[in-house]
């Protein structure tokens, strides 16, 4: 299972976050890492829940406040947390770098391939898609499953992807063995 | 303020958010912010905030949970606006 989320704080439509708004989305249980600014605190829940939320692949809606998201430590330039909703997942990779958060929630994390894109269309969705053919080649492909879930198609071989966008930017995440 | 004079002004409020423009061309009450206007979902509490300014009234996290569509939005707006 892969779920992937990427959020650009560059983004000019983003208004400040406060704790009002991380009430919005948080569960009793969250914890993030200690000294925590309100804006950082409440990208990293969010990200970190709406991973959670893909890694399931439920039909469910997506309910930030149901999801827990718990710090456990910091690896190099990674946030390492566990999550929980339907099931509980470990291994969840938050990086931070030049105001982009991206976050993969997934069992197994050196499984994990993925691939990030410059986005300029305003049908960000296809032109992710396209973008991933592109670069990888006729062999891999961006599909959907029957509930229109994301699937990476590699040499006849399907997997659970996750694509996520935002701003400028897109991420196609999927396992590979 | 009636449901059809917030309608015509929430189209405003959401323009910025909505890359694809011709998506507003007819914004019925059962558009889906995020399904059909293909509103990023990270951008709703943004909706959130400038409907608050805007209105002059305040939303509570269960309502946003209900503020799905264009009408179910209407909905939520014009109920705050009898309470504040």
């Amino acid at each position: 299972m892969i779920g992937i989320d990427i959020v650009d704080l560059t983004d000019p439509l983003l208004k400040p976050r406060s704790q009002r708004e991380i009430s919005f989305i948080s569960h009793p249980n969250d914890r993030c890492p200690k000294g925590t600014d309100d804006e950082t605190h409440y990208w990293l829940l969010w990200a970190a829940k709406e991973a959670i939320f893909k890694a399931e692949r439920s039909d469910q809606a997506f309910s930030p406040k149901e999801i827990e998201v718990h710090y456990v430590e910091a690896i190099d330039d990674r946030l390492h947390y566990r999550g929980k909703w339907l099931n509980e997942i470990n291994g969840y990779s938050i990086l931070k770098k030049d105001n982009i958060i991206s976050v993969a929630a997934t069992a197994n994390i050196a499984a994990v391939k993925w691939k990030t894109f410059m986005l300029n269309t305003s049908n960000q969705s296809q032109e992710l898609r396209d973008s991933f053919q592109r670069e990888m080649g006729p062999g891999y492909q961006v599909l959907s499953d029957v509930a229109g879930l994301p699937t990476v198609r590699h040499n006849g071989t399907t997997t659970p992807a996750s694509v996520s966008h935002h701003h400028h930017l897109g991420i196609v995440a999927w396992m590979e063995s | 303020m009636t449901k059809d004079e917030i309608k015509a002004e929430i189209k405003g409020v959401i323009e910025p958010y909505v890359m694809q423009k011709e998506l507003l061309d007819n914004l019925s009450d059962e558009i889906q912010l995020i399904g059909d206007l293909k509103i990023n979902s990270a951008h709703v509490v943004d909706i959130v905030l400038d409907i608050e300014e805007k209105y002059d009234i305040t939303i509570d996290d269960e309502s946003i949970n209900k503020m799905n569509t264009i009408g179910e939005a209407i909905e939520v707006i014009l109920e705050k606006m009898k309470k504040d």
